[in-house]
């Protein structure tokens, strides 16, 4: 694996990582970062901005401060960890796919297809009703809702590699399967992975805030941001601020992880919007 | 010009500058004689689950729940204070033992489509009634005793069986066979459907043959559902494409005390959020200590104050009653946290308790603000409440879990509405879900005075068992109700007679009219 480390240095990268590496941060010393505990009810309700509350207070009196950099580590905990899960799983999936086609091959394809072709929002909110909002639940869905893109994605890098001379080469030093797929195709497809995560993770952050608006996410009193816009928008008029710091903090994390994203394609050479290797 | 021309003048001018306020309060202008004409829109925020799996939206079962009183009349209307009145019917009569009513029928009463409403008209309404709603099971049969007049026999005495015929479902439509009686949308309300496109939107015009004389002011009537969808419909109403807002959230008061010419109506209670608390073998609420410490240690102030602005909510009593019902009794002590820790130690608990998953939904926009602060609260006692959010959709039937086998269930919410005292008390009875099948010799007591309340005709004696009933709920607390709100909706300064009902269904459009 190549890294081209002149595209990591473009404006876009750096502000994008930039963003990433802040969000992570806040998130990891929110307990330490946030003034009050997010879910004690310290002030008035809807308090505006001030030197007490530096955010203000939500409906319920609040610190939205200590809420929204709480919230940021639920939204990454949650994302990162279903993502992990969708990628390890799914690159597993789809190598195996790729190495060993034939029933295998066909059976796992047309998993993916159904699962591609029923509507995203239908799914989580079938599986939500279905199973709940626990943390456990919203982790599997996660990875649920993404894994087949990702089986999809690294079959087709796999399958580019499963012909070539090194893999037929170990085949007939008698290596077995697991090793072949673990030490020859695996370690050939990590560039390919690596970029399918940080488009995921984009997707996911956006896919848990939108679950959380529309009440199939976390769920109170956790703080999230998704929520943190559901909540405020009944105050739109009121307490326009009560949207716009969660929405701010959604965009920023959204925007670092797909600038983020392009970056590390561009210094692996490959195309991000495609999420597959670049022709050069 | 003397100084009363001078005024006068004036006052005049103001008024017509659009000044009017700043020289005559609010209602001296609204004095003025009602005027008809004109249309009324307005949206209403309410949820219609019925609405999912209407055959045909016009008929009163289907039909946007707080509309039917306005293309249909009941025999019996329930006004704001839980008091019944009559409504196509003229007056009833009870036998002695209460199981028969008498019912003298209104006189001059004509459906939409031109017709008489007769006895026949009752007959054939009820019995589709009776197989499709419960508040009808308790008639065995409707006998005709003329033109006007019907006597309803009852399966069982009841003497509050007129609030029965103030049901928003039990509504009198035009005799018919069972299967299509109602799909018309043909009643005797104050307006007659004119399009309807299910959970979307109604149009309704004024009914010319309408039995209040001089009713309903506008010509038509318009409404735009859009049950959640808050700020849509304030956006609507500030943007004046809507006259008034229905089931706004009532946390909302404060705010919306600051926008300019909006007059906010609230009624004097509505729904409440109840904790059903399972009392199954190894369920922490099968010891009462435990049930009465969560209770004692809630703060009910607090979720007023928090969630309903201070004014638009107020304290249960762990009953299914409210404050619009005279025999309601509000609860000796609302919060004791010392008292709540004193019983956590006598039940094994002394150092606090960790209580299993409290579920929800979100009926109504509140409620997951309610319980945010309730399992707040409760810390203070040393009872940790962890709560969780669950869909809408199927959640009373996943609440309920395996009722026929083990009568297991789950600690969570449900949402209890505003009736009299025999329906709303009768809902702890031991095999509802909603008492957690509550057993034992203080039920028995309590199910004692319940058939005693039954069968009661006179309301001050009835009133003394209900009061009894509740005490027993206070002291037992078989379920907990935290609080409930106030019904609240809002309207532009230039609507007049529209008044809000804690039963959001019974709301009349009869008498309102825009100046």
């Amino acid at each position: 694996m190549r890294i081209d480390a002149f595209a990591l240095r473009k404006p876009a990268a750096v502000m994008g990582l930039l963003l990433v590496v802040v969000h992570v941060a806040l998130a990891l010393f929110s307990p330490w970062l946030a003034p009050f505990d997010p879910t004690e009810l310290v002030g008035g309700r809807v308090e505006a901005p001030g030197a007490e509350f530096l955010l203000g207070t939500d409906v319920l009196g609040r610190d939205y401060l200590s809420r929204l950099l709480h919230g940021g580590r639920m939204a990454l905990f949650v994302t990162f960890t279903g993502v992990v899960a969708a990628v390890v799983v799914g690159s597993l999936l789809g190598v195996a796919a790729a190495y060993f086609g034939g029933a295998l091959d066909d059976v796992l394809m047309r998993i993916c297809d159904i699962k591609l072709a029923l509507p995203g929002i239908l799914f989580v909110s079938l599986f939500i009703t279905g199973f709940g909002e626990s943390f456990v639940v919203l982790v599997t869905l996660i990875g649920l809702v993404y894994f087949p893109g990702v089986v999809r994605i690294v079959r087709a890098q796999a399958l580019t590699q499963v012909n070539l001379g090194y893999v037929k080469a170990a085949q007939l030093r008698g290596e077995s399967a697991a090793s072949v797929i673990a030490r020859e195709i695996l370690p050939n497809t990590l560039d390919v992975v690596y970029v399918e995560f940080a488009i995921r993770m984009s997707h996911a952050v956006l896919l848990l805030s939108t679950m959380s608006y529309l009440g199939l996410g976390l769920s109170p009193p956790t703080p999230d941001w998704g929520l943190m816009v559901s909540e405020g928008v009944g105050q739109l008029a009121f307490a326009p601020w009560l949207v716009l710091f969660p929405a701010v903090f959604i965009s920023t994390l959204v925007i670092g992880l797909n600038f983020g994203a392009e970056a590390l394609a561009n210094a692996l050479g490959m195309d991000a919007s495609r999420g597959h290797v670049g022709g050069t | 010009m003397n100084r009363r021309e001078m005024i006068a003048a004036v006052g005049a001018a103001l008024a017509g500058l659009g000044l009017k306020d700043l020289v005559a309060p609010e209602g001296a202008f609204a004095q003025a004689k009602p005027r008809s004409g004109g249309k009324f829109v307005y949206t209403n925020l309410y949820p219609n689950n019925r609405m999912g799996d209407a055959k045909n939206g016009r008929h009163p079962y289907y039909l946007l729940d707080i509309n039917t009183r306005s293309a249909f009349n009941g025999l019996a209307y329930v006004n704001d204070r839980l008091q019944v009145e009559p409504e196509l019917a003229l007056s009833w009569t009870p036998a002695a033992d209460l199981k028969s009513w008498e019912i003298q029928l209104r006189e001059g009463v004509v459906f939409h489509n031109g017709r008489d409403m007769t006895a026949d008209d009752v007959i054939s309404s009820f019995a589709f009634h009776k197989a499709r709603t419960s508040f009808a099971r308790q008639i065995d049969k409707v006998e005709k005793l003329g033109t006007h007049k019907v006597r309803m026999h009852l399966v069982k005495p009841n003497s509050e069986f007129p609030f029965i015929l103030g049901e928003y479902q039990l509504m009198i439509m035009p005799a018919a066979p069972i299967e299509t009686i109602g799909l018309d949308g043909i009643g005797t309300g104050p307006f007659r459907i004119v399009d309807l496109d299910p959970k979307r939107r109604l149009v309704m015009e004024r009914n010319e043959r309408y039995w209040r004389k001089g009713f309903p002011y506008f010509d038509r009537f318009e409404l735009a559902s859009s049950p959640g969808r808050m700020e849509s419909a304030l956006n609507g109403f500030r943007g004046g494409q809507f006259d008034a807002v229905l089931g706004v959230d009532p946390g909302l008061q404060p705010e919306l005390e600051r926008i300019p010419g909006t007059v906010i109506s609230t009624a004097l209670s509505g729904d409440q959020a109840l904790m059903i608390l399972p009392k199954h073998e190894g369920s922490p609420f099968a010891d009462k200590r435990i049930r009465q410490a969560l209770s004692l240690a809630i703060d009910r102030e607090k979720v007023i104050r928090i969630v309903y602005g201070g004014k638009a909510g107020w304290a249960g009593n762990n009953s299914h009653l409210t404050p619009s019902n005279p025999e309601f009794l509000p609860l000796e002590v609302r919060r004791d946290v010392a008292r709540a820790k004193k019983l956590l130690a006598e039940a094994g608990y002394p150092n606090g308790i960790t209580l299993p998953t409290f579920y929800f939904t979100a009926s109504w926009p509140e409620i997951p603000r309610v319980f945010q602060v309730v399992s707040q609260s409760v810390k203070e006692a040393g009872i940790t409440l962890p709560i969780e959010q669950r869909p809408s959709d199927g959640y009373r039937d996943w609440r309920v879990e395996d009722k026929a086998k083990t009568r297991k269930h789950r600690f969570a919410y449900g949402p209890a509405g505003v009736r009299n005292p025999g329906v709303s008390m009768y809902r702890m009875r031991p095999d509802n879900n909603e008492s957690g099948y509550w057993s034992g010799p203080a039920c028995e007591e309590y199910m004692k005075l319940y058939d005693e309340a039954v069968v009661e005709p006179d309301k001050l004696k009835r009133k003394f068992l209900y009061v009894r009933m509740q005490q027993i709920l206070g002291e037992e607390v078989p379920a907990i109700h935290p609080a409930g709100r106030r019904n609240m909706l809002i309207h532009k300064k230039n609507v007049h007679g529209l008044e809000n009902h804690s039963q959001f269904w019974s709301i009349r459009f009869d008498e309102v009219w825009k100046g």
